[in-house]
C-alpha cells in the first residue's frame, strides 16, 4: 500500500492562489492575498496623524506671510534686480506674481494641518493628517472606484493647471506664475480635496 | 509610513485552548470524556498617546479658524488603527502512520468553528477615554478575545492519555515500568500499587513536546496511616485532608516518558481507601489541539507589523491549558481482587412502590444512594389488556435503578446496583369489571393479566466489595427490610 505523505504547509496562503504565500492581507476586508492579487492604492480617506505639523505650519506661514513682507517691505528691489540680470530689456512685474504664488502654495498646506490641545493652555501639538498607501484585494479595489475617481480628478486637475501655467510662463507670460503654484497647491492638498469630495458626494 | 495605534498598544497575542478531561472508573461505569474550547486572545496596554488622543481629539486648524465653514471638518478621529488582522493557519494534528489520516478521516473529523483554516480574524483593541485612563492609572491591560469551538475532536487525537491501573504486584509493576524507588524493589514485595499514568503522545508532525503539570492532587475517601502506604518521593501528603499532591512535574512526549503517580500498599488496604478523586492542572506550551498557529499580524494597511511593541517570537503564544478530574474506585480496577454477589428478590407490589420502598430502606439503613433513576413511564404489555410493564429490556428500557454504597467501618465498602422491574395491573376494580364481563375474549385477557392486585416486582441486587461477607450483609439487610415492611 502506498502511503501518501502529507507535508505541513505552515504559512498563510493566498485566498485565490491557494499554494502561493500571502505576504499581505487586504487592508479593507482582511483576505490573505499574494503579490499577484495585491492592488496597492493611495487611500486618501485612510489617514493617520503625524507630528510634523509645526514644520508644515512654519512653511505655510513663511510662504503666506513671509513672501509679502520680504518682497514688499524688506527687499522690494530683490526680484526686479534679479529680473534685470536674467531678463534684460523686459518689463515684468515679478513681485506680485511670486508673492501670490507663495501665498497659494502656503495656503495649500493649511487644510492638512491639525492641532491637539494638551492639559496646559499652551500645550499644543501640531499634526499633519495624511492619507496612506494601502494594499487591497480585487473586490475591495472595485468598491473604491469612486474614491479613485476623485483622486484621478484632483490629480488630473493639478496636472492640467500646473502644466498649463508652466506653458504660459515658458511662453513669456511670467505674471501667470501663480497658475503653476495653484497646480502644485492642488496636488499638495489632494488628500484633503479627495476627503472633502468623498464626504460631499457619498 | 502608516502609523496605527495598535502598533504601540498590542503587547501579547495568544492562541489559548482548553482541554478538560474527565475520567471516571467505578464499578458502575467507565467514563472517559473530554471537552475542548479555544480563543484567540489579545492583550493591550493604553499608552499616554491613547489617553491624550481621546481626551483631546485633533482639531482641524483651518476648520477651527473658519468655524467649520467651507466643508473643512472641525474634529478628527485622533485614534485610527485600533483594528488589526490575525493571520491564522490551521493544520489538524495527525500521525503520518495513521491509516485513517490517509483516508482523509482526521481532517474531516476535527471540526473547529469560529476561526478560519487559512485566513484572518479581525480584532480591535479599542477603548473609551475613561477605560483608557483607568487602565493607565492602574498600569493594567485590556483583554479582547474571539472564541472558537470544537464541534468534534476524536479522543484518539488527544495529546494526553490518562490511565489508571491497580497492579497486585508492586514489585513486578515497578520492574515493568522501570520505576525507580529509593527503598529498592524488594521492599515492595507482597504489596500492590495503584498508579495513574499521564502520557503525552508523540506525533511526528505536531509534537506537543512537554506537558507541564502545575499541580496534581489526589484525595482518598478513607483515612489511613501513612506508614502503611508508600508513594513517590516528590509527593506531599496531608493526612488530615487525606490528600496527596505533586507539583511542577514535566511530562515529555513519548510512551517511555510517561509519568506515574502511585500509591503502594497491601491490596486489601488499597481496596479500602474508597474512591480516589484527582484534580490535575497543567499546560502544553507551543501547541494547539486544533493545529492553529498565528502566521502574521497585519494592520489595516494590509501590511504585517511584527516588530513594534510586540515581539513575534516571545509575545505570540500558542498553549493548551489542560485540566483533568478523576474519580477512581480502586476496586473497579481489578476484578479478581473483588467479590461480586447477586440476589433477586421478588415482591407482590407495583415496581414504583418497590422502588420507593428501597429508597426508604437505604435512608434508614445508612446506605448512601449515589445515583437514582425512578421507573419510567410504564408500557402496556402486548396482548394483555390493562397490564403494564417496567422492564430493563434493551428495546424498552424503563426500569428503576439505584446505585448505592455502604461503608462498614474498617471492614470495607460495598457498592451495589439495584435494578427494579416488574408488571402490574391498572387497578383492582377494573380487573374485576373485566372478569365479570360477558365477553369471552375479555375474560381470557383478564385471566392472562391476572397478577396480584398490585403487581409483581423484582429487584436485582449486584453487590461488590473486597469481601463476599460484606456483600451478603448488605443484601441481607435489604432482604430483611423488604420482608418486614408493608408494601
Amino acid at each position: 500500500m502506498s502511503a501518501e505523505i502529507k507535508t505541513v504547509d505552515r504559512r498563510l496562503t493566498c485566498d485565490t492562489h491557494g499554494d502561493t504565500e500571502a505576504k499581505q492581507v487586504c487592508g479593507e476586508c482582511g483576505t490573505p492575498i499574494c503579490d499577484e492579487c495585491a492592488k496597492n492604492i493611495h487611500d486618501a480617506t485612510f489617514t493617520h496623524f503625524e507630528s510634523s505639523g509645526i514644520r508644515n505650519l512654519a512653511v505655510a506661514l513663511l510662504l503666506v506671510l513671509g513672501a509679502p513682507i520680504l518682497f514688499y517691505v524688506v527687499a522690494p528691489g530683490l526680484l526686479p534686480g534679479l529680473r534685470r540680470q536674467l531678463l534684460p530689456g523686459q518689463v515684468i512685474r515679478l513681485n506680485p506674481a511670486v508673492t501670490l504664488s507663495a501665498v497659494v502654495l502656503g495656503a495649500s498646506l493649511l487644510p492638512a494641518i491639525w492641532y491637539r490641545s494638551g492639559d496646559e493652555s499652551l500645550d499644543i501639538d501640531l499634526l499633519v493628517r495624511r492619507g496612506n498607501e494601502r494594499t487591497v484585494c480585487s473586490d475591495c479595489h472595485e468598491t473604491k472606484r469612486a474614491q479613485r475617481g476623485y483622486q484621478y480628478i484632483v490629480t488630473g486637475m493639478a496636472a492640467l493647471v500646473g502644466l498649463a501655467g508652466a506653458y504660459l510662463v515658458v511662453t513669456g507670460s511670467y505674471t501667470l506664475l501663480p497658475i503653476v503654484a495653484l497646480g502644485v497647491g492642488i496636488y499638495l492638498a489632494s488628500d484633503e480635496a479627495v476627503i472633502m469630495l468623498s464626504e460631499a458626494l457619498e | 509610513m502608516y502609523e496605527a495605534e495598535v502598533h504601540d498598544t498590542l503587547e501579547k497575542l495568544g492562541v489559548l485552548e482548553k482541554l478538560d478531561f474527565d475520567l471516571r472508573i467505578t464499578e458502575s461505569e467507565y467514563r472517559s470524556q473530554h471537552e475542548l474550547s479555544g480563543e484567540i486572545r489579545a492583550r493591550g496596554k493604553p499608552t499616554n498617546e491613547v489617553v491624550s488622543n481621546r481626551q483631546n481629539p485633533p482639531q482641524n486648524l483651518l476648520g477651527r479658524l473658519t468655524g467649520g465653514k467651507g466643508g473643512v471638518s472641525g474634529t478628527g478621529e485622533g485614534f485610527p488603527g485600533t483594528s488589526f488582522y490575525v493571520g491564522l493557519n490551521r493544520v489538524p494534528p495527525f500521525d503520518q502512520d495513521d491509516e485513517s489520516f490517509r483516508e482523509g478521516f482526521i481532517e474531516s473529523a476535527t471540526e473547529v468553528e469560529g476561526i478560519p483554516e487559512n485566513g484572518t480574524l479581525e480584532m480591535a483593541l479599542d477603548w473609551d477615554l475613561s477605560e483608557a485612563e483607568r487602565l493607565r492609572s492602574e498600569d493594567n491591560r485590556k483583554m479582547v478575545s474571539e472564541s472558537y469551538s470544537f464541534t468534534d475532536f476524536p479522543s484518539d487525537l488527544l495529546p494526553v492519555r490518562v490511565r489508571a491501573e491497580l497492579h497486585p504486584d508492586a514489585r513486578e509493576a515497578f520492574e515493568q515500568r522501570d520505576i525507580q524507588t529509593e527503598r529498592g524493589l524488594g521492599y515492595f514485595e507482597g504489596k500492590a500499587v495503584l498508579y495513574i499514568e499521564i502520557e503525552l503522545k508523540e506525533n511526528e508532525t505536531n509534537d506537543p513536546g512537554r506537558l507541564h503539570i502545575d499541580t496534581f492532587q489526589m484525595e482518598m475517601e478513607s483515612t489511613f496511616s501513612q506508614n502503611r502506604f508508600d508513594f513517590p518521593r516528590n509527593t506531599t501528603y496531608d493526612p488530615e485532608k487525606r490528600q496527596l499532591q505533586w507539583s511542577n512535574v514535566s511530562v515529555w512526549s513519548g510512551p517511555e516518558q510517561a509519568e506515574d503517580f502511585w500509591i503502594a500498599a497491601p491490596i486489601d488496604r488499597l481496596l479500602s481507601i474508597g474512591d480516589v478523586t484527582g484534580d490535575l492542572r497543567g499546560q502544553i506550551e507551543d501547541y494547539t489541539l486544533s493545529g492553529t498557529e498565528v502566521e502574521g499580524l497585519f494592520d489595516q494597511s494590509g501590511q504585517p507589523f511584527p516588530d513594534r511593541a510586540i515581539d513575534f517570537q516571545d509575545d505570540i503564544v500558542q498553549q493548551v491549558n489542560f485540566t483533568a478530574s478523576m474519580e477512581i474506585d480502586p476496586g473497579a480496577l481489578r476484578g479478581e481482587a473483588q467479590k461480586t454477589s447477586s440476589a433477586t428478590i421478588s415482591v407482590s407490589s407495583a415496581p414504583q412502590y418497590l422502588y420507593e420502598r428501597l429508597e426508604t430502606i437505604c435512608d434508614s439503613e445508612g446506605i448512601e444512594i449515589r445515583e437514582r433513576q425512578p421507573p419510567g413511564d410504564p408500557e402496556p404489555v402486548p396482548g394483555r389488556e390493562r397490564v403494564f410493564t417496567i422492564s430493563d429490556h434493551p428495546d424498552h428500557r424503563n426500569h428503576g435503578e439505584l446505585k448505592v454504597k455502604r461503608e462498614y467501618g474498617n471492614q470495607g465498602i460495598v457498592y451495589a446496583d439495584m435494578v427494579v422491574t416488574g408488571e402490574y395491573t391498572a387497578t383492582t376494580r377494573e380487573t374485576e369489571v373485566s372478569a365479570f364481563d360477558e365477553s369471552e375474549d375479555r375474560l381470557v385477557r383478564a385471566d392472562e393479566g391476572a397478577l396480584d392486585t398490585r403487581g409483581e416486582s423484582t429487584v436485582e441486587i449486584r453487590a461488590r466489595s473486597a469481601s463476599s461477607e460484606l456483600n451478603s450483609e448488605l443484601i441481607g439487610a435489604i432482604e430483611e427490610a423488604l420482608s418486614g415492611g408493608e408494601l
